[in-house]
């Protein structure tokens, strides 16, 4: 259990992240939000279950999300509709929950993005976050997020004991 | 070139049909796993199927195994393109029929390699040009 939760850690979170953004958005111009659309985020999740259980989470500002779309399908950002950028960001959770669930251990499957509300600490799943980090443009950072559900892992240790 | 790319991300299919693009493919799309068969039931067999994993309705370790059990679709090429990176998930696909494999984040440069391993690319110089326009982003993916 230990050993899991140090593989997920604030470098590899960075690490998977710097990655993601040289593949896809490396063209992304950091452009200055409108104060109106400061406060309006989104927030994409995938769930991790299996041998480990939790999710890994992006928070975007509103333009953050816009530009990331825009710089993946090469649009305009005013061409893009709610959809195209729910779908982008989507991706972008995939790919990082994708990276972070093959630091874990085996089997695990992953669920399909969902966008959300953002977690959080408290709740049935006793949601305890291993590592979060800002990344992108420095005045619209995406914030991505890996929680460890600790009372899904308790569930399926208990079942695992009765099986035996 | 004809391509199928299948991939329920609208934005990851416009980004692997834009780099197939490059290389002069003619590139139709598919959702799902189950679309795609579709697809292949309808037209002309294309040469090379980019697939990837977790995709509702049919994923696409179902749609390798449901292509190759076609004699017919024997010639298609296909290469997951996927965020299961796990040794054991490559080994999988690979045993189902896939040829190659891609694990997502990767860069035009990246896709490019891999389909001149399959003989399905032209020089690296040419693609390197394109892979620049596409990704601006350094060399990754494929062995994480």
């Amino acid at each position: 259990m230990s050993s899991a939760t140090e593989l997920v850690s604030t470098e590899s979170l960075e690490e998977i992240l710097q990655e993601v953004w040289s593949a896809y958005l490396a063209a992304l111009e950091p452009g200055a939000p409108r104060p109106d659309e400061r406060v309006h985020e989104l927030t994409v999740t995938v769930a991790v279950r299996g041998a480990w259980n939790g999710y890994v989470e992006l928070t975007f500002p509103q333009p953050a999300a816009r530009l990331a779309a825009a710089a993946m399908l090469l649009f305009g950002a005013d061409e893009l509709s709610e959809r195209d950028v729910q779908d982008a960001i989507g991706e972008l959770v995939n790919i990082v929950g994708g990276n972070v669930k093959s630091l874990l251990p085996s089997p695990t499957k992953l669920s399909l993005p969902a966008v959300t509300t953002r977690l959080e600490h408290d709740g049935d799943e006793g949601l305890r976050l291993l590592a979060e980090v800002a990344y992108g443009p420095s005045d619209t950072p995406v914030v991505a997020r890996v929680w460890r559900a600790t009372a899904v892992d308790g569930q399926e240790g208990q079942e695992g004991q009765q099986a035996q | 070139m004809r391509a199928l790319v299948v991939d329920d991300s609208r934005t990851m299919r416009s980004i692997l049909s834009r780099s197939l693009a490059v290389l002069g493919a003619e590139v139709e799309e598919a959702e799902d796993g189950a679309v795609a068969l579709s697809r292949l039931e309808a037209g002309a067999l294309p040469d090379l199927a980019l697939v990837d994993w977790n995709m509702p309705v049919m994923d696409g370790l179902t749609f390798v195994r449901e292509a190759r059990r076609r004699p017919e679709w024997r010639s298609l090429t296909i290469m997951m393109v996927t965020t299961e990176g796990e040794y054991d998930q490559i080994a999988r696909a690979m045993a189902a029929g896939a040829h190659e494999y891609l694990v997502k984040p990767f860069t035009a440069e990246a896709l490019f390699d891999k389909l001149e391993l399959l003989g399905l690319a032209g020089s690296a110089d040419g693609s390197n040009d394109a892979g620049a326009n596409l990704a601006g982003g350094e060399e990754s993916g494929g062995g994480r």
